[in-house]
């Protein structure tokens, strides 16, 4: 906000007189400025020493699982539960539990994954619907792997009945149908299913999810020979698998692009789609994809080209 | 008429000296009698207990170490039905026996039966109060050869029935002798078959000699190719000296310098240690102080997070639960087609 200077009858003056009180009037703005920062946004409460403890535990546990380190996650989260269970904090333990049920699924230890969720489910009078719901969505992922659909759409139902509107573990849920539907060879149900999938997860703004609903729609056309379709819906999958920084997605959506290619008739374009997911999963030291891989690039150099 | 009486008073002298002759003569003889049979000698008595009084009569003679030195006085016939024997014995001689002391009846073919004491060897002399001894009795000669008879008897009737039945059995002997015969002549079969087993024996061995002969031929070239090797292993050993001669000429001067590198290294680790030290005296305190100025760092900078404006540039804490992603799924993480 600049002084005007009409009739400088001394500029020197008027100019010295002009320069101090801007100067006071920029000093004054500034301060006011802070204080009603200051004002409009009061501090935290002060946490005590075991919220202090949690909070640490669970960011050393998200870091740690973030980073793929698996038995730190562990680690950290049960160090979680634990400071959660002596100020019987509920919300907190039944947390740690479901962090300890997803790092206990991702090492393959299902037996343990299911008996950390039971505490869960079998205890409505202590931990939140909320965390109800989102032990039977952990629970159905689980009884997927172990070769259980009946059960892992009895547990979805159930994950949805619990979860309020909007329900941010729908789009997981109906990923997981679409799946069982591909499995049973519905191709046509599955794209429907993940279709829905990735447009309810893309209104909840939770990308990763989305990309998966792309990613098990692209392979459901596939299955129904719809290539073109398929690559479309592929390639926004690597897009948004890419843009949030996922290695191991990226490298899934480039080997369903590849295998998308061969179905069309494209090995050329197969090969490369293969040859970059090998890149990227060597970079990212996943040693099985890494041996898939290699064999599938293998299989698509014996085929000659059209 | 004169001479006659004369001749009377002298026949009657002499006739009167020679009475008192024989009176002196016979009271000498009296006396040399009773000194004889031990009249005027001092004797003690003694008894032993006997279960037969057989041989044993008063008068009895008692010798000590073959010395006759009294007699058998008395044998009374004890209710017991055993015979109590008292000798009496010289005093000088009693004086030598013992409490131990042994009375040994013995008769010798046709002599008279005798008693022969032994004095003892305990300290303790003979108690005069009760002075008894023990007693035995040593065999007759025709004890002696009733008990041979005895015990030759038997022997004698064995061996004539012994000889009986070698008479009756004589044919199985000609045969036991046959059948040794028999069995010798075994013996002496084998024995040339023993015989002719070592001399093979001795030919294979000298045949085994001969193998040796030829194995220590060859031992000996085997040898001869050792004492080539070692001839080889020596000049090697010749040329190791050399070297060994070359590196302790050069030895003392590479330990002169690593003596020097080691002095250095010791100057260094004196440096460190004095460091070290010092550090050790001042690092726990340093390390003491650190935690409240860490624990006060935390305060501060949680402090400054929390407010204005600061707390508006950093990223908020990542939400506690871990988001729920189809992904977490194994089966969805795999690009097999389902």
């Amino acid at each position: 906000m600049r002084q005007p200077c009409v009739m400088p009858p001394r500029p020197e003056r008027c100019g010295a007189a002009g320069a101090g009180r801007r100067a006071g009037l920029w000093a004054c703005s500034g301060l006011l400025g802070l204080l009603l920062g200051a004002c409009s946004t009061p501090p935290a409460p002060p946490l005590n020493p075991v919220q202090l403890q949690l909070q640490a535990r669970n960011q050393n546990g998200v870091r740690a699982w973030q980073r793929g380190d698996l038995p730190a996650a562990l680690g950290s989260y049960r160090e979680a539960l634990t400071a959660a269970q002596s100020v019987e904090d509920f919300d907190a333990a039944g947390t740690a539990l479901l962090n300890l049920a997803a790092v206990h699924g991702r090492l393959g230890q299902a037996d343990a994954a299911q008996a950390r969720l039971d505490l869960i489910v079998n205890a409505p009078q202590r931990y939140s619907l909320a965390l109800q719901a989102q032990a039977a969505a952990r629970k159905a992922l689980l009884f997927l792997d172990q070769a259980d659909p009946a059960s892992a759409l009895r547990w979805a139902d159930r994950a949805e009945t619990n979860c309020a509107e909007p329900c941010a573990l729908a789009p997981a849920m109906a990923n997981l149908r679409a799946y069982l539907a591909l499995r049973q060879g519905d191709a046509r149900r599955a794209a429907d299913l993940a279709t829905r999938a990735a447009r309810l997860a893309a209104g909840a703004g939770l990308g990763a999810e989305q990309a998966n609903g792309l990613r098990l729609a692209g392979r459901a056309e596939t299955r129904l020979g719809n290539t073109g379709a398929a690559a479309a819906l592929l390639a926004q999958a690597l897009q948004l698998d890419s843009e949030l920084g996922l290695p191991e997605r990226i490298a899934l959506d480039l080997q369903c692009s590849a295998e998308n290619e061969e179905r069309r008739g494209q090995p050329a374009m197969a090969r490369d789609f293969y040859e970059r997911a090998l890149v990227v999963a060597q970079a990212a030291g996943d040693s099985v994809t890494v041996q898939t891989l290699r064999t599938r690039l293998a299989t698509a150099a014996a085929i000659p080209p059209p | 008429m004169v001479d006659a009486p004369l001749k009377r008073e002298s026949i009657r002298r002499q006739v009167l000296a020679l009475l008192v002759l024989g009176a002196v003569l016979a009271l000498l003889l009296g006396g040399a009698i009773a000194t004889r049979q031990g009249a005027f000698t001092r004797t003690a008595s003694l008894y032993f207990v006997a279960d037969t009084g057989a041989g044993i009569s008063p008068g009895t003679t008692v010798r000590l170490s073959g010395f006759r030195v009294g007699a058998v006085t008395d044998l009374v016939l004890q209710p017991d039905l055993k015979v109590k024997v008292t000798m009496e014995i010289e005093e000088q001689h009693f004086a030598a026996l013992r409490s131990d002391a042994h009375a040994e009846w013995f008769k010798e073919q046709l002599q008279a039966a005798i008693i022969e004491l032994s004095p003892g060897s305990s300290a303790q002399p003979l108690s005069r109060a009760r002075p008894q001894v023990s007693h035995s009795r040593r065999r007759t000669l025709t004890e002696v050869a009733n008990d041979l008879r005895g015990r030759l008897a038997p022997i004698l009737d064995d061996i004539k029935q012994l000889s009986g039945t070698v008479a009756e059995r004589k044919g199985d002997i000609a045969a036991v002798l046959v059948q040794a015969n028999t069995a010798a002549q075994d013996v002496a079969r084998s024995t040339q078959e023993l015989r002719l087993l070592l001399a093979t024996a001795n030919t294979q061995l000298a045949g085994l000699g001969g193998q040796a002969a030829t194995a220590m031929g060859q031992a000996q070239g085997a040898l001869t190719r050792v004492n080539q090797n070692l001839a080889q292993l020596q000049t090697l050993l010749g040329q190791a000296d050399q070297s060994l001669a070359s590196v302790n000429q050069r030895l003392p001067a590479l330990l002169a310098q690593t003596g020097d590198t080691l002095n250095q290294l010791n100057a260094a680790a004196r440096d460190v240690r004095g460091v070290s030290s010092a550090a050790s005296a001042a690092v726990p305190g340093l390390l003491r102080s650190a935690v409240p100025l860490v624990e006060d760092a935390r305060e501060v900078v949680g402090g400054v997070k929390s407010h204005w404006p600061v707390r508006g540039l950093i990223a908020a804490p990542p939400a506690a639960l871990l988001p729920l992603d189809s992904h977490d799924a194994a089966a969805l993480r795999d690009a097999t087609p389902p």
